[in-house]
């Protein structure tokens, strides 16, 4: 059969398509960075984990009446980031800055306050909590430690089904919160490319429904499931434990960072995006933030108002794997349209 | 008394529908259900009956296949459920990957998954062995793969973790409770086996739990061997209402290591 083409046309034909999608793709773009909702970003310095962090956190908080309103007799879950008991402190969200949390929302009324987590490799959650210290820093606190794996949980539809499960099961202590905070600690991530205060909501899947590891959100995309997660359970307010960080081959293996930071807000894509540049990398090349941009995420620089301290002043320049090297590139689209 | 304990715990913590909670207070699950009648030696099955969907166990409110299903042919001694549950195992497998230079597996390796359509770990592939060899499937095709998955899955420290022995390049740790159910689910002597035995030893000088605790001491006496101060250090853990951190399925591990009942 003759094509109705010769191969000149057929190759103008292409670069037609190819040039309208690219021209789609960049107004597309374009539009979705101007409707990000305004966002504030909290950074706080925070040298090390001696330092008076629940008052830095309540600093934080006067920032955001609507987060503390929420709080004001209600029930916070502080979800922590708990994956792993070797190097405790190098991979985990510190205890201090766990304990520091409690203190900050009990100051600001809460009627209860728990610590929540589903580790996503070690079933034996014992272990963990008594390796990294977080046992200890409950005990001091008197606060209760709920396992998000074994906790009893309730199907809820996804609202977007980027992961086309249709629903998650998700722990009754998550769904039943008045405010989820998420607690993440400042990290790269092999397979993400960070792993921030989105990323860090995956600890919310039950292991009793979904395995250790919780392997159906990688079958279904990460970066699909970390949308899914947090548009279904929408966590409230987000504080990155950057005091030490994570580069290289995070989330457990990397080498620690010695950040200095505190980074808090109640718009966690922009937290995340904030915490991006911080780690000296460009948040408009991590999968999820891009999707979070279609639902009132905020990633453009300009669109997020910087408390406390600016982002240049407390900038490092984590390093990531090879396979991630593009997290150090600024994108075709964004050399294009800076400035527009 | 400490067994007698946490025997009592187990039967104050049933529900009125016949199964156990992880923790008293919230609704019965499968996992906590089938340890606590092994540990019990119940075989009211009503609970499990209930939540047999196509020759599986399902969570309540789900009816995909679970990972617990293995736990039900494990806890049941006999009768038409669990020879339901047997062949619904025996046809249920981990979904196999194209090989990746990432993590270094045999990924066409059929074990068992957590969730279904998903790949094959270690924990779920062990709980599968021990219930099919319990039912006396001991040299069917399905074990004898899930035995090979298992030996190509541990790890350099001759233990086993969650399922995965290398990443990008890096050798990752074996977790002590997944080497003791990976040694058990084997069960014959072998090099291996011995290796894992060794790491158990060298890991619990380190790290002590009442999981890691409780399924050592069934493994070291599944082959013979001397336990030491385990059973004391686990005892001490136990808390004065005859549990372990008010757990029903870690006091029900504990229990069963403790006690004198031979469940595999």
């Amino acid at each position: 059969m003759s094509s109705r083409y010769t191969r000149r046309e057929f190759l103008r034909l292409a670069g037609l398509i190819a040039g309208g999608a690219g021209v789609g793709a960049a107004a597309n773009y374009w539009w979705l960075r101007q409707r990000q909702p305004a966002a504030a970003v909290t950074i706080y310095r925070a040298a090390s984990y001696r330092g008076a962090l629940a008052a830095l956190i309540r600093q934080g908080l006067q920032n955001y009446p609507a987060v503390v309103a929420k709080a004001r007799g209600g029930r916070v879950v502080l979800k922590p980031n708990l994956v792993e008991y070797a190097d405790a402190y190098r991979v985990n969200t510190h205890p201090a800055v766990i304990a520091a949390a409690i203190e900050a929302f009990r100051a600001v009324g809460a009627r209860e306050v728990i610590v929540a987590e589903g580790p996503g490799h070690r079933r034996d959650t014992e272990v963990l909590l008594e390796a990294s210290g977080l046992d200890a820093a409950l005990r001091s606190e008197r606060t209760e430690f709920v396992d998000l794996n074994l906790d009893a949980i309730h199907p809820v539809t996804l609202p977007f089904n980027y992961s086309k499960l249709g629903r998650f099961f998700f722990p009754a202590t998550i769904l039943g919160a008045d405010l989820v905070v998420s607690l993440p600690k400042l990290k790269t991530h092999h397979w993400a490319g960070v792993t921030l205060s989105l990323k860090n909501m995956f600890g919310t899947v039950p292991g009793v429904k979904y395995g250790w590891p919780k392997n159906v959100l990688h079958w279904r995309g990460i970066h699909r499931c970390i949308v899914d997660i947090n548009l279904t359970l929408r966590p409230g307010f987000a504080i990155v434990d950057g005091i030490e960080g994570m580069e290289g081959d995070g989330p457990l293996r990397g080498e620690t960072v010695p950040a200095g930071v505190l980074i808090m807000g109640d718009n966690l894509t922009a937290v995340d995006a904030t915490a991006t540049r911080v780690m000296g990398l460009y948040p408009e090349r991590v999968g999820y933030l891009n999707l979070m941009l279609a639902h009132g995420g905020t990633v453009h620089e300009g669109r997020i108002r910087q408390l406390g301290e600016p982002i240049a002043a407390v900038r490092r320049d984590f390093r990531v794997l090879p396979r991630a090297a593009d997290l150090k590139q600024p994108s075709l689209w964004m050399d294009l349209l800076r400035g527009l | 008394m400490a067994v007698t304990r946490a025997l009592e715990f187990l039967q104050r913590a049933r529900q009125a529908d016949g199964g156990w909670p992880y923790r008293p207070g919230v609704a019965s699950s499968p996992e906590p259900t089938c340890l606590a009648m092994l540990a019990l030696g119940e075989t009211d099955e009503r609970w499990l009956a209930a939540h047999e969907h196509n020759g599986a166990i399902s969570l309540p409110g789900d009816t995909e296949p679970h990972w617990t299903t293995a736990l039900a042919v494990w806890a049941l001694r006999d009768g038409a459920l669990r020879a339901r549950l047997v062949r619904g195992l025996l046809a249920w497998h981990g979904e196999p990957l194209d090989p990746d230079e990432a993590v270094k597996l045999n990924s066409r390796l059929r074990g068992w998954p957590w969730a279904d359509k998903t790949f094959s770990w270690v924990e779920p592939t062990c709980y599968a062995l021990l219930a099919l060899k319990a039912a006396g499937q001991m040299s069917h095709p399905r074990v004898t793969e899930g035995e090979q998955m298992l030996l190509d899955r541990q790890c350099r420290d001759g233990g086993w973790n969650y399922g995965n022995h290398t990443a990008l390049g890096a050798a990752l740790q074996s977790f002590v409770p997944t080497t003791a159910l990976a040694v058990l689910a084997l069960r014959q002597p072998s090099p291996a086996v011995e290796r894992g035995l060794e790491f158990i030893a060298a890991e619990l000088n380190r790290e002590q739990s009442a999981l890691s605790l409780a399924l050592a001491i069934l493994c070291y006496r599944a082959y013979g061997r001397e336990t030491g101060d385990w059973r004391e250090a686990l005892t001490r853990r136990q808390l004065a209402d005859g549990s372990w951190r008010g757990d029903v399925h870690l006091t029900a591990w504990a229990a069963l290591a403790l006690g004198e009942r031979n469940v595999f």
